[in-house]
C-alpha cells in the first residue's frame, strides 16, 4: 500500500558525509573489543581465513542488499523495513515481517546506550584521574560498583544513572536536528577524531618498550610484537571446527551492522541518481580498516606487553568489559610519562569508544523515527523527544539490573540472533521475491562502478544458503539452550524472564503500530 | 614474530588497506560532493 502521506524526504548533504555516517554506524565498540578477542579465541591468524571468506560471501553482499532495499523503499516514501518490505513484496504479511527492522534497532539502542554511557563515564574518570593508582582489584571494584548500583560501593547509584541520561539526551538531541544538521555533522566530526585517536594509540602501543612479566614463577620479557604474534599465529586445526567459521561470520555481521535495519534507514534518504555499489563497498572497507588494522593492533598487543600471554588469555576470556575497562586503564597507568600520559591515553581510548558508540546509536534511532514521521505525521523533534523518554525509562532497567542478566537477554535475542533473521528475510525478499534481475538493476542504478557478475551468483545462491545454515546452527547450538536458561543460575531466572517479557511487549506494541499505520493509509486512500 | 604470524598479518593489512585505498580514491576522484558520472562503465 502506497504511503501517500509521506512528506518530501530529507537527503544527505554530501556523499562523503553519507559514507562517514554509514561507516560510523558500522564502526562500533565491537571493532576495538570484540574482534581481537574473537581472533585470539578462534585460531589466531587462521581466523582471518573464514573472516575474509565471510566478508566476501556475506558481508559485502548484505551491504549491497541493505543499501538496495533502503533506497528502493525510500524512493517510495518508506524509511523503515515494514514499508520497504511491502515495496518489494505485495503481500499483507510483508509489513509485519518488517517489524524486525524496527524492533532490533530500538532494543539494541536502549542497552547499547547504557554501554556507551560507560565509555563516556570512563572518559570523564580518565580526565580527572579517578582510575590512576588503582591495582587490578581496585579497578574491578571501580567497574563492579558502577555496573551494579543497587549494591553500593565506590560510586553512588546516581552516577551511572546520570551518565546514562546524558548519553540518551545527546543521542536524541543529535537525531532531533535531522539528517544533515544532526547525523551527518556528527559523523564528519566524530569519525576523523575516532581515527586520529586510534592511530595515535596504535603508534604508542606498538612503540612500547619490552616489559618483564612473571608467569608461574618465570620472568618473561614481552613486547607489543609478541602481542601481534599471539594474535596472528596460525592454528590450522581451527579451520576444521564449524564454531570458528560461525564465529567469523558472526563477527562480520556485528562489525558491519548488517541485519539491524539501520543501513536500510540511512539508504532510504538516497535518490535513484545516487550510487550504492561503490558507496556500499567503501563503507565496508572503512569499517574493516578500523577493525583489522586499528582494532587488532591496540588492546591485545598492549595487554600482552604488560600482562603476558597467560594474563591476556584470562582477560580475553573474561569478556569485553574486562578488556576495555580494567585491563586498558591498568596498561595506561604503567605507560612511561606518568599521570598526564595515563590520563591522555585514557581520554583517547574511551573517547574513541564513545565516538564509535554514538555514531552507531544515532543510526539505531533512525528507523523508528522515520516510521512515526512517515506514518503518523510526527515531526522529527516530537519523535526524538518521545522515543528518547521511552529509551531513558527502559534503559534504566539495564542500568539497575545489568548484572542480573537483563542486558544479556536483549543482547542475545535482538543483538545477535535477531540479526540473522532480518538478514535472511531481506535477502530472500530482495533477491528471490523482487527477482535477481530487478535486484541487479537496482544495485546498478546511479552506480559509479559495475559490480562483478560473480556477486550476482553469490547474492542469489550463496548468501541465502550461508545465512540459512547459520540460522539453523545457531538455533540448535545456542538459541534453544539459552531460551531454556541452561547454565544460568536460578537467582537470575526471574530477571531474565522479566527482560524477555519487556521485549515481547515492545514487539507487540510495534506490530500494533504497523497495523494502525496501514489502517490509516487505507482510510486515506478511501477518502482520496 | 614468527614468519607465519607475520604473513597472516601482512596479508590481512594489505587486503584491508588496499580495498580502503582503492574505494576511497575512486570515491574522491569520481564524486567529491554529490556529483554523478554517466551510467556505470568503470570496472571494479
Amino acid at each position: 500500500m502506497v504511503n501517500d502521506a509521506a512528506a518530501p524526504r530529507e537527503q544527505w548533504g554530501s556523499r562523503i558525509g553519507l559514507i562517514l555516517a554509514m561507516a560510523g554506524n558500522a564502526v562500533g565498540l565491537g571493532n576495538f573489543l570484540r574482534f581481537p578477542r574473537q581472533a585470539v579465541e578462534n585460531g589466531g591468524g587462521t581466523f582471518m581465513i573464514p573472516y575474509f571468506i565471510a566478508f566476501i560471501l556475506v558481508g559485502i553482499p548484505l551491504m549491497w542488499v541493505e543499501w538496495g532495499v533502503g533506497r528502493h523503499g525510500g524512493m517510495r516514501g518508506e524509511g523503515s523495513t515494514p514499508g520497504m518490505f511491502e515495496a518489494l513484496w505485495k503481500n499483507p504479511l510483508a509489513k509485519y515481517l518488517g517489524v524486525c527492522g524496527l524492533f532490533m534497532p530500538v532494543i539494541v539502542l536502549i542497552y547499547y546506550s547504557f554501554i556507551e554511557s560507560e565509555t563516556l563515564a570512563w572518559t570523564f574518570f580518565s580526565m580527572i584521574g579517578s582510575t590512576q593508582g588503582l591495582d587490578q582489584e581496585g579497578m574491578r571494584g571501580f567497574l563492579d560498583s558502577y555496573q551494579d548500583p543497587l549494591n553500593g560501593g565506590v560510586h553512588a547509584a546516581w552516577v551511572p544513572i546520570a551518565f546514562f541520561l546524558v548519553t540518551i539526551a545527546v543521542n536524541f538531541w543529535v537525531v532531533s536536528k535531522g539528517l544533515v544538521a544532526g547525523i551527518e555533522r556528527l559523523a564528519k566530526f566524530a569519525m576523523p577524531l575516532l581515527f586520529l585517536f586510534a592511530v595515535i594509540l596504535v603508534v604508542r602501543v606498538l612503540t612500547l618498550p619490552a616489559h618483564e612479566v612473571v608467569e608461574a614463577g618465570v620472568t618473561t620479557s614481552y613486547s607489543p610484537w609478541d602481542g601481534l604474534n599471539f594474535m596472528y599465529t596460525p592454528d590450522w586445526g581451527a579451520l576444521a571446527q564449524p564454531k570458528v567459521w560461525l564465529a567469523a561470520t558472526g563477527q562480520i555481521f556485528f562489525t558491519l551492522s548488517v541485519g539491524m535495519g539501520t543501513l536500510q534507514a540511512y539508504a532510504s534518504y538516497l535518490t535513484k541518481r545516487d550510487d550504492i555499489a561503490l558507496s556500499g563497498i567503501a563503507t565496508a572497507a572503512t569499517n574493516e580498516a578500523a577493525e583489522v588494522v586499528l582494532g587488532g593492533s591496540l588492546a591485545i598487543p598492549a595487554v600482552v606487553t604488560f600482562f603476558g600471554v597467560t594474563g591476556a588469555v584470562a582477560i580475553a576470556k573474561a569478556g569485553n568489559f574486562d578488556l576495555a575497562f580494567i585491563a586498558m586503564p591498568l596498561v595506561f597507568n604503567q605507560l612511561p610519562g606518568g599521570a598526564t600520559i595515563a590520563g591522555l591515553a585514557g581520554l583517547m581510548w574511551f573517547g574513541l569508544l564513545f565516538f564509535a558508540g554514538i555514531t552507531s546509536s544515532v543510526a539505531m534511532a533512525t528507523p523508528a523515527l522515520g516510521f512515526v514521521e512517515e506514518n503518523f505525521g510526527w515531526s522529527r523533534k516530537k519523535g526524538a523527544i518521545v522515543l528518547g523518554i521511552l529509551a531513558a525509562l527502559l534503559g534504566l532497567l539495564h542500568v539497575l539490573y545489568n548484572t542480573r542478566g537483563f542486558l544479556d537477554e536483549w543482547d542475545y535475542w535482538a543483538g545477535t540472533f535477531g540479526l540473522v533473521i532480518l538478514a535472511l528475510l531481506e535477502t530472500v525478499l530482495f533477491v528471490w521475491v523482487f527477482g535477481p534481475e530487478n535486484m541487479w538493476r537496482e544495485l546498478h542504478d546511479g552506480a559509479t562502478i559495475r559490480i562483478p557478475r560473480f556477486f550476482k551468483f553469490v547474492l542469489t545462491y550463496v548468501t541465502p544458503v550461508f545465512l540459512l545454515v547459520m540460522l539453523v546452527w545457531w538455533t540448535v547450538q545456542e538459541a534453544i539452550p539459552i531460551l531454556l536458561l541452561h547454565d544460568k543460575p536460578e537467582s537470575e531466572h526471574m530477571v531474565r524472564w522479566a527482560s524477555r517479557a519487556v521485549m515481547l511487549v515492545i514487539l507487540c506494541g510495534q506490530l500494533y503500530l504497523i497495523k494502525l499505520a496501514w489502517a490509516r493509509r487505507a482510510a486515506r486512500q478511501e477518502v482520496g | 614474530m614468527t614468519i607465519g604470524a607475520m604473513i597472516f598479518m601482512a596479508v590481512a593489512w594489505v587486503s584491508v588497506l588496499g580495498l580502503l585505498g582503492y574505494t576511497w580514491a575512486k570515491l574522491l576522484r569520481v564524486d567529491p560532493e554529490r556529483e554523478h558520472l554517466p551510467p556505470p562503465g568503470t570496472s571494479l
